[in-house]
């Protein structure tokens, strides 16, 4: 048991590191890159990783490492405001229907039952066809995508809680329903919320990055991790290391997420 | 008998409720559809002629029934990306055959190396090994399954030239090449689910072995091996069933991807395909199609379930 402890807490430490050295090379991004990610440069088309051009240069000779560090960013921003419209609207609905009930919260709990049942990509995909491809749409389309599940964490918290001595001790002092709600219940589900914020992220992270590759999300010469690998894959023979930048940053960011998140969960325990 | 007759109504309930989303979502698509099928230059008559033939005058609720009784026949009209000249059902059929193969190979390569993986890790708990598959579990389950893709082509297409990328020898013509084919594609959708299965199904594991059934088992002297196999592994079914039956819809979200890398002429690719030319009724017809087979999935588990697990027969 012991060395499992030992185990989960460097998992989580190589979590944070990971994840700090990913979120220092897309912070630094957003003021400074190498060179400017969208200049071609004809001369050096395709040229592999060397000391002028850490990561090599792309088809156009466009410097993969700027590219990398914007394209990051781009899908950063993404995910964070999908994760944002559904955590916000699920948490909103988790706590009214977990602290409710009735036949509203029946009703909308078998719709997200129904809802979560389908993968997030396949929904995606509905929205894209109706209301065409793009980066706000798929922000639309996914954060709508992700209330289900905040909703449902959420709720079930709620439900356990609202039964708890302390909520009772605050009706008996009067306070209103949504003072308990938000001021009282809502503080004591961080140890659930935080998880699902993380793992939030890596879903819409992976999800952006799929419906860029699809040639549905973030739209040329806009670069996004997605949009990248997209570009990268007719050249996987010439140039490998175009694919292999954006994909690792990529495994990278879900990886050191979700070991943060498994550690806070285990912390919790 | 009441459990299966309610989930039946639930089933088809669902369905219903699908065949009407997956119809209205349509409907609200900015622009005149028979000036989307026919083209700009179009003249009056032949707008009119085609909303009189494809009953678009007609109201909502007509309309719906209408699209309904062609769709339980498998018409779903004709496709515009092909100027109209192939029918939806003819293509969707084609593909098909290709996703199936893809998301059956998929899942037995899943069902075959996580389930041994996960009991593996759960019996040695704590051992290099374990945390050995922890990790490799931990890294693949963040892989994108369609990068994947990209680096199986690149070992084993470019590099080994163990297949030719982008080569894809149809079913009909060579099966053995077919499935030479197809198993790194396979491969590149399972990975990412297998690592999700292992970590899932060692921790139901080691969660069932902490109850008092196993301590009791424990002290009249059975083995850790044969309480594993005759106990734990049976009482841990249902949750990894509900699990894998969450698995058999992502495998079906993979295939739209990972068959993009390889270039297969699958369902996903069609979507994908449709999506990007505005066909329409090809979009509908596969969203309904994929829509209805997870809800049948999930169908048939609840019926496993009350099969596995008597308590439910008697609720």
């Amino acid at each position: 048991m012991k060395l499992n402890r030992k185990n989960d807490h460097f998992n989580y430490i190589l979590g944070l590191a990971i994840t700090t050295f990913i979120l220092l090379v897309v912070l630094i991004g957003f003021f400074y890159t190498p060179y400017d990610p969208n200049k071609m440069n004809a001369a050096l088309k395709n040229s592999p990783p060397s000391l002028t051009h850490l990561l090599g240069t792309d088809n156009f000779g466009r410097d993969i490492l700027s590219r990398v560090m914007k394209g990051a960013g781009t899908t950063y921003i993404i995910a964070v405001a999908i994760v944002c419209i559904g955590a916000s609207l699920g948490t909103i609905l988790g706590a009214f229907t977990g602290y409710f009930g009735g036949w509203l919260d029946e009703i909308l709990m078998r719709v997200n039952d129904v809802l979560i049942s389908f993968p997030s990509i396949l929904l995606a995909l509905v929205f894209v066809s109706l209301f065409g491809p793009g980066s706000y749409n798929i922000i639309f389309a996914l954060g709508i995508i992700f209330v289900p599940s905040f909703a449902r964490v959420v709720r079930s918290e709620f439900i356990v809680l609202k039964e708890r001595d302390f909520i009772r001790n605050a009706k008996l002092m009067g306070a209103n329903s949504f003072r308990i709600m938000f001021v009282h219940i809502l503080p004591n589900i961080k140890r659930v919320l935080i998880p699902s914020l993380l793992i939030g992220f890596n879903n819409a992270v992976l999800a952006e990055a799929g419906l860029s590759y699809l040639g549905l999300g973030v739209q040329p010469p806009q670069a996004s991790l997605g949009r990248m690998l997209s570009e990268a894959q007719s050249y996987l023979l010439d140039s490998p290391w175009y694919a292999i930048a954006p994909g690792v940053m990529i495994v990278l960011t879900v990886l050191g997420f979700s070991l943060i998140s498994g550690g806070i969960e285990n912390e919790y325990e | 008998m009441k459990y299966t007759v309610k989930k039946c109504i639930t089933l088809f309930l669902s369905l219903f409720l699908a065949s009407v989303l997956t119809f209205t979502a349509f409907q609200i698509i900015p622009g005149d559809s028979a000036l989307n099928a026919l083209g700009m230059d179009a003249t009056e008559e032949q707008l009119k002629a085609y909303r009189e033939h494809f009953g678009l005058n007609d109201n909502l609720p007509t309309r719906y029934i209408n699209w309904l009784k062609d769709a339980l026949k498998g018409n779903f009209g004709y496709s515009s990306q092909y100027q109209m000249q192939i029918k939806v059902s003819t293509l969707i059929i084609d593909r098909l055959t290709i996703t199936l193969w893809l998301a059956g190979l998929s899942f037995l390569l899943i069902v075959v190396v996580s389930i041994p993986l996960g009991i593996l890790s759960a019996r040695k708990k704590d051992s290099i090994l374990d945390s050995f598959i922890t990790l490799v579990t931990q890294v693949f389950m963040s892989v994108p399954s369609f990068f994947l893709a990209m680096i199986l082509t690149l070992i084993f297409g470019i590099l080994l030239k163990w297949f030719t990328p982008g080569n894809y020898t149809p079913l009909d013509e060579n099966f053995g090449n077919f499935l030479r084919f197809m198993i790194f594609p396979a491969i590149a959708v399972a990975i990412p689910k297998i690592a999700m299965m292992v970590k899932f199904l060692r921790s139901a594991l080691l969660k069932e072995m902490q109850l008092d059934y196993v301590r009791t088992a424990k002290s009249k002297g059975m083995t850790n091996i044969r309480i594993l196999f005759q106990h734990v592994l049976k009482n841990a079914l249902i949750p990894v069933i509900t699990f894998l039956a969450m698995v058999l819809a992502d495998i079906l979200a993979g295939t739209i991807l990972v068959e993009q890398v390889f270039n297969l002429p699958g369902l996903g690719r069609l979507l994908v395909a449709s999506i990007a030319n505005r066909d329409y009724a090809v979009v509908q017809a596969i969203i309904l199609y994929i829509v209805s087979v997870v809800i049948i999935i999930n169908f048939l588990v609840d019926l496993i379930y009350q099969w596995i697990d008597p308590r439910l027969r008697s609720n």
